[in-house]
């Protein structure tokens, strides 16, 4: 699995904007359109507002990402930055893998993966286990697969789902890159230079870890401010769902192994739900429970009620 | 304030996908009252949609409606009918089995058999095979 430099190209692409009834549209937080997707004849076509039209091709050897674009009025840092952030992710889905909005940190146990809305803290978590010493192997999307053939070694495959590492560069906005004196998410970028990468080596991923913040609570003081709780399968699946990232819904039979991953892993990962308070004077005991999740993760099967 | 480049907070989820009911005939319910033409079964035998993943999870079965983009959670008494029903039983038979397996007034198990398949029929969960 490679990733080729992004190809910059003039040329005219599809229109990919709100008026355009076969772009599908996506969304940020705050509802606005930030980016533009449709298939057109040979090439997927995925624009992002800012940066430009990227398309790739509708089919790919070895899911190897060759990608050109058709740049807007941004900066090249910019273009390439949006290039690894969001286009592989979601030209490697519609290759065949499946791709988790989230970060992840490879703890003792494995690769915890961190999945939330946004602006819960995702980022910010897999920082705060980064200068505890853990290594952050994603930010924004999780690549995930089940094939036992890209497992480390026929001795090593246990069978559970792998992760696919990417070029990624952790994000904080402006309150986490003050407290830990980092630099913004405004002004960091994804680099690799002009070099064509190769995917990480799979990592085995250990666990899921939904994230949930609670906004504007009154705390409980009879109950702990972190809870974490093992999700039932069934509700993992959900769950797993509505983190998804995909390119486009319309491929019924890409749409069904994208079911059936899920499925798959809901039924063989362990997926838990972290809850906590909005503050930074909480995240040394989210990272604490993280911790001890990957040290011993059966401790935390059942064990605890979210607070409602 | 202009877009953020290069962010996708929202990406495009299964949204749709996120719709679940739970389809729960309870045979420990009052008896539904219903006229005997309603609670009369054809005798039809079913099977699923060509769009549909069944799949237990835990203690769970689900089914997904790719075409409608749905998610159905059974309970335990519409798991056991929609195993009889695919196992190539009529809804006639599926009522003696359950019945009998539940220790249940036939009339019960009629009415919330004809319920759930009605309900599963639908939503496309299952289709009438053809005679």
């Amino acid at each position: 699995m490679e990733i080729f430099p992004v190809q910059f190209i003039e040329t005219s692409p599809p229109r990919l904007d709100a008026g355009n009834p076969a772009a599908t549209a996506w969304q940020d937080a705050r509802g606005n359109d930030v980016a533009f997707a449709t298939t057109c004849g040979a090439w997927h076509w995925l624009r992002v507002v800012g940066a430009g039209s990227f398309r790739f091709p509708v089919t790919s050897q070895a899911r190897s990402v060759r990608a050109e674009v058709v740049p807007e009025n941004a900066s090249t840092s910019t273009v390439v930055d949006s290039y690894y952030r969001t286009v592989v992710p979601i030209a490697l889905q519609a290759y065949g893998l499946e791709t988790l909005h989230g970060s992840a940190v490879n703890l003792p146990g494995g690769v915890v993966a961190l999945c939330a809305q946004p602006e819960t803290g995702k980022s910010t978590i897999a920082y705060a286990l980064r200068e505890r010493g853990h290594e952050a192997v994603a930010d924004d999307s999780v690549i995930v697969s089940l094939d036992a053939a890209e497992s480390l070694t026929s001795e090593a495959a246990t069978g559970r789902p792998l992760i696919h590492p990417l070029p990624f560069a952790l994000r904080l906005r402006q309150a986490s890159a003050k407290h830990f004196s980092s630099p913004s998410k405004a002004s960091v970028r994804v680099e690799v230079g002009h070099r064509r990468v190769a995917t990480g080596l799979p990592l085995e991923l250990a666990a899921v870890v939904m994230l949930h913040r609670r906004d504007g609570l009154k705390p409980n003081l009879d109950e702990p401010a972190v809870t974490l709780r093992r999700l039932a399968p069934n509700e993992a699946f959900t769950q797993l769902l509505a983190q998804s990232l995909t390119f486009s819904l319309a491929d019924k039979e890409r749409k069904r192994a994208m079911v059936r991953t899920y499925l798959q892993l809901a039924a063989a990962t362990p997926v838990y739900g972290l809850s906590y308070p909005t503050g930074l004077e909480h995240l040394k005991a989210i990272c604490d429970r993280l911790e001890g999740l990957a040290a011993a993760p059966e401790a935390a099967r059942d064990h605890e009620n979210p607070p409602t | 304030m202009s877009p953020r480049v290069g962010v996708l907070d929202s990406a495009n989820r299964l949204a749709p996908l996120l719709s679940r009911r739970v389809i729960s005939p309870c045979l420990e319910a009052a008896i539904i009252e219903t006229s005997p033409l309603t609670a009369a079964l054809p005798g039809y035998r079913y099977t699923t949609s060509a769009d549909v993943i069944i799949e237990r999870l835990g203690d769970s079965l689900l089914a997904v409606q790719l075409g409608t983009d749905r998610i159905l959670e059974l309970n335990d008494t519409a798991a056991r009918l929609l195993d009889l029903l695919l196992a190539g039983k009529t809804d006639v038979e599926a009522v003696t089995v359950i019945s009998a397996e539940y220790d249940a007034p036939t009339e019960e198990v009629t009415a919330s058999v004809a319920a759930t398949v009605a309900s599963l029929t639908a939503e496309k969960i299952l289709v009438r095979e053809a005679s």
